[in-house]
């Protein structure tokens, strides 16, 4: 086993002082194996999604405390869930699918956010709409809304008095991923009935007072979720960024290792620049670590 | 004359600031897939010219090394479907 792996990974006579992973034909059966392994996933995927898919779990009652949360530490009153802004952002993320656009206004110019507050029957002095994609926890999607200004801004907003979710898994742009629509409002009635900073205590009463415990008045063609979760036994994100992670570090550690031994040694031979596979690897190694599952807008 | 009497430490300047760029690129489009592929088949190309000038300014390219940087290129470009296959 370890004169297998010093054959496969250490320069020396019996590989022609060149790791034998970092031969031409070595690296082409990798390349099998990569576009192999994508085949398998893709079809499995396709085929078994109960076996291996995205696993998510996101709930409007999470991402309802958690703002309220952020609120409470700046010294605000706390959000109240309105079905009417449900309603809006449930009209949003219907218009995004089927439209197929990720912004918040529509490409047409048709559509705006304040048009869906309009038509759900809010009736609104102040309004604002956060949007997520892609994340696969309330905790993740309120973290990257805090650490973008114009979305905390409209968290963080003393104007607003209530909100509405949406949280609609779906196919948007060729990508099998879940929106996540918040409306913002203040209705002149809300302005009236919340008028200073809620306690702790209040705070609490409010959150319970959330809790959707009827259906929406508002008729809707999409049907109402107040939570989502997916739980495949392999999730696809993870294995296959795990799988690539540690299968390209073995290659760069090859790599580095053949040069310095080389190098040390100085043993004339014809091969490319091992420095130059060092780099882009570790290049794709930080783009792997760092790629976030989501995105805000 | 002058590009053989270049440094080998200015090609891998060049290659990091080429690959810098790329992962600022690919960042931004973090919208679109199709843009992020794009740009990486682009900074793959590049890199593989980059490499093959660099061997051949010092008179080593060879069949074999440009296979090489090909192949290393294209396990990239694998991985990185691999990883975002979810939006294929």
């Amino acid at each position: 086993m370890f004169a297998f792996l010093k054959h496969l990974l250490i320069p020396h006579e019996s590989n022609n002082h060149r790791a034998k992973i970092l031969h031409n034909s070595s690296i082409f059966v990798i390349l099998v194996l990569v576009l192999f392994s994508s085949l398998f996933v893709y079809f499995l995927k396709n085929t078994r999604p109960d076996i291996l898919g995205i696993s998510y779990s996101i709930s409007e009652t999470e991402l309802l405390a958690l703002i309220n949360n952020m609120r409470q530490e700046n010294g605000l009153a706390p959000l109240v869930l309105n079905d009417k802004l449900s309603d809006a952002a449930r009209r949003k993320a219907a218009d995004m699918f089927q439209k197929n656009y990720w912004s918040h206004f529509s490409p047409d110019g048709a559509t705006s956010p304040w048009g869906f507050i309009r038509a759900a029957g809010y009736n609104y002095m102040y309004a604002g709409e956060n949007l997520a994609k892609g994340f696969t926890d309330a905790g993740s999607i309120v973290n990257a809304w805090m650490n973008s200004s114009t979305h905390r801004e409209n968290i963080l907003s003393s104007r607003f008095k209530e909100v509405g979710f949406a949280i609609s898994p779906g196919s948007l742009q060729n990508e099998e991923t879940v929106l996540v629509v918040e409306m913002f409002g203040a209705s002149p009635q809300s302005i009236a009935s919340v008028p200073r900073i809620a306690t702790a205590q209040e705070s609490i009463q409010a959150e319970s007072l959330a809790l959707p415990t009827s259906t929406p008045q508002m008729p809707t063609s999409t049907p109402q979720k107040t939570q989502i979760a997916n739980n495949p036994k392999i999730d696809t994100g993870i294995t296959s960024r795990a799988a690539s992670t540690v299968g390209l570090s073995i290659l760069a550690f090859s790599f580095l290792a053949d040069l310095m031994i080389v190098e040390r040694k100085k043993i004339p031979r014809i091969v490319g620049h091992n420095l130059d596979h060092v780099i882009l690897i570790l290049m794709f190694l930080l783009f792997l670590i760092l790629k976030s599952g989501g995105v805000i807008v | 004359m002058t590009l053989r009497k270049l440094p080998h430490a200015l090609y891998y300047l060049l290659e990091l600031l080429m690959l810098l760029s790329w992962f600022i690129l690919i960042s931004t489009f973090s919208y679109s897939f199709k843009l992020q592929t794009a740009t990486l088949f682009v900074v793959l190309f590049f890199y593989c010219a980059l490499g093959i000038f660099h061997h051949k300014m010092h008179h080593t390219a060879k069949a074999k090394i440009v296979l090489e940087y090909i192949l290393v290129s294209l396990v990239i470009l694998a991985s990185f479907l691999f990883v975002n296959i979810g939006k294929i």
